[in-house]
């Protein structure tokens, strides 16, 4: 057997994809990408039950408030294959939302706990090219994100602003395409996806537009044995997000929306009834409008349990 | 935040007990039963075979389902005297999300199928 060479050594790549985890600061559920979805089926009948817990962290404040906005999700998929192509996907996230910020007054803290927006996603394989040990799939997927979550709340100092409410208060639809590449040895998926926001309480949130890249390498084990071996994945991926601006009351709000690109490096243990999986998701670009909070981090740790 | 790490935790623990053993069972061949061996393209990653089992193991018939993915393999067990449908098994490929290839077993052990 032709030896490998040392680039492709997966001990090294190994070590070389945990020094970049541990050295840094709406998915949905099989096997796959941790930030976004895959193209890869959901057997007829088969359920999906993924749970993630998010931190996300925002302090770069270009103004004078010195802005503190801290994000604890809990997002819960579920994931049920009508047919071998047709999937149907849900995804409601519990939320903790916190903001400090510094006001004439001092020092304020506002927040809010509770239920999000549901989402409700079909994703259908418009074409799949499979082989032994490999498979290409196109899928496109739509759906709605219904207001579910409270978007009106208040607190003493009045209304919470948009980016405190637990949901949008608006019905809005989003759609897009995903394409999957996998091998016994890596896994490469791509999605572009559109999200139209609609208005609720004279706020409407921008549209927002993406593009998600995912690379997931086997590191272990190094050659494949009998059954349905479990597998380490070390993941890389890339997500660009566009946002549009926020319209309150009939004016676009300056100091909202911009172009977010933002790369995760991760981990995943993947067996035939269950994955674990984290990634730390970092901004590398921010091109915000105004005096836009930029992010810090987002933090991700997960499970997949298939039933 | 304690709350939702004990949440968190508890969830973790409550979705690995219930996914538990697999529904079928992985088919030791014997005396009493035949192996059909099924080549499937597509399947390539762990999570992938658990669907793939799940629906040859709701075929009539069937007693167990082994999979064999570095080989693009299902090995269907059934028992001696039962018979399946090749038509069947190829649905049950197709409704996991897969390519069905070849079917390989002896002729006594397939019903004749109202489809090709």
């Amino acid at each position: 057997m032709p030896k490998e060479p040392i680039f492709f050594n997966r001990s090294i790549v190994a070590g070389l994809w945990l020094v970049l985890l541990l050295g840094s600061d709406r998915s949905q559920s099989e096997a796959g990408p941790i930030t976004f979805n895959t193209a890869l089926p959901v057997a007829k009948n088969q359920l999906i039950f993924r749970e993630q817990f998010v931190l996300s962290r925002a302090t770069d404040d270009p103004g004078s408030m010195g802005r503190d906005f801290r994000v604890l999700a809990l997002p819960t998929v579920l994931a049920y294959g009508v047919t071998g192509d047709l999937t149907l996907f849900g995804i409601l996230p519990y939320l903790e939302k916190t903001l400090d910020l510094s006001t004439a007054a001092g020092r304020q803290r506002r927040t809010t706990s509770g239920l999000g927006d549901l989402t409700l996603l079909g994703r259908y394989t418009l074409y799949a090219l499979d082989r032994l040990g490999e498979t290409r799939r196109l899928a496109p997927f739509i759906g709605l994100e219904f207001p579910t979550g409270a978007s009106n709340e208040r607190d003493a100092f009045g209304r919470l602003p948009p980016s405190l409410q637990l949901g949008s208060g608006s019905w809005d639809p989003v759609w897009g395409m995903i394409f999957t590449w996998q091998t016994f040895d890596w896994e490469f998926d791509s999605a572009a996806q559109y999200q139209r926001n609609t208005s609720a309480h004279d706020v409407r949130l921008g549209d927002e537009a993406r593009l998600d890249l995912s690379f997931q390498y086997r590191l272990w084990p190094p050659t494949l044995g009998e059954g349905v071996p479990a597998f380490l994945y070390g993941v890389l991926e890339s997500n660009v997000i566009w946002t549009d601006k926020t319209t309150i009351a009939g004016s676009r709000d300056p100091n909202s929306g911009g172009t977010t690109w933002f790369l995760d490096p991760g981990i995943q243990f993947v067996t035939k009834r269950w994955i674990l999986e984290a990634s730390v998701q970092i901004p590398v670009v921010q091109d915000l409008n105004g005096l836009a909070l930029k992010d810090d981090y987002t933090v991700r740790a997960g499970f997949r349990v298939s039933f | 935040m304690g709350y939702l790490h004990r949440s968190f935790a508890l969830l973790i623990l409550w979705s690995l007990l219930l996914a538990g053993p697999s529904p079928v069972g992985a088919g030791q061949p014997g005396p009493a039963t035949h192996d059909i061996m099924i080549r499937v393209d597509g399947a390539s990653c762990p999570f992938c075979a658990f669907g793939l089992e799940k629906r040859l193991g709701r075929i009539e018939g069937v007693t167990g389902v082994r999979i064999e993915m570095k080989e693009g393999k299902a090995i269907v067990t059934v028992k001696k005297g039962a018979t399946v449908s090749k038509h069947a098994l190829r649905q049950a490929i197709e409704e996991a999300g897969f390519t069905p290839r070849e079917i390989i077993a002896p002729p006594e052990v397939f019903s004749k199928d109202a489809a090709p």
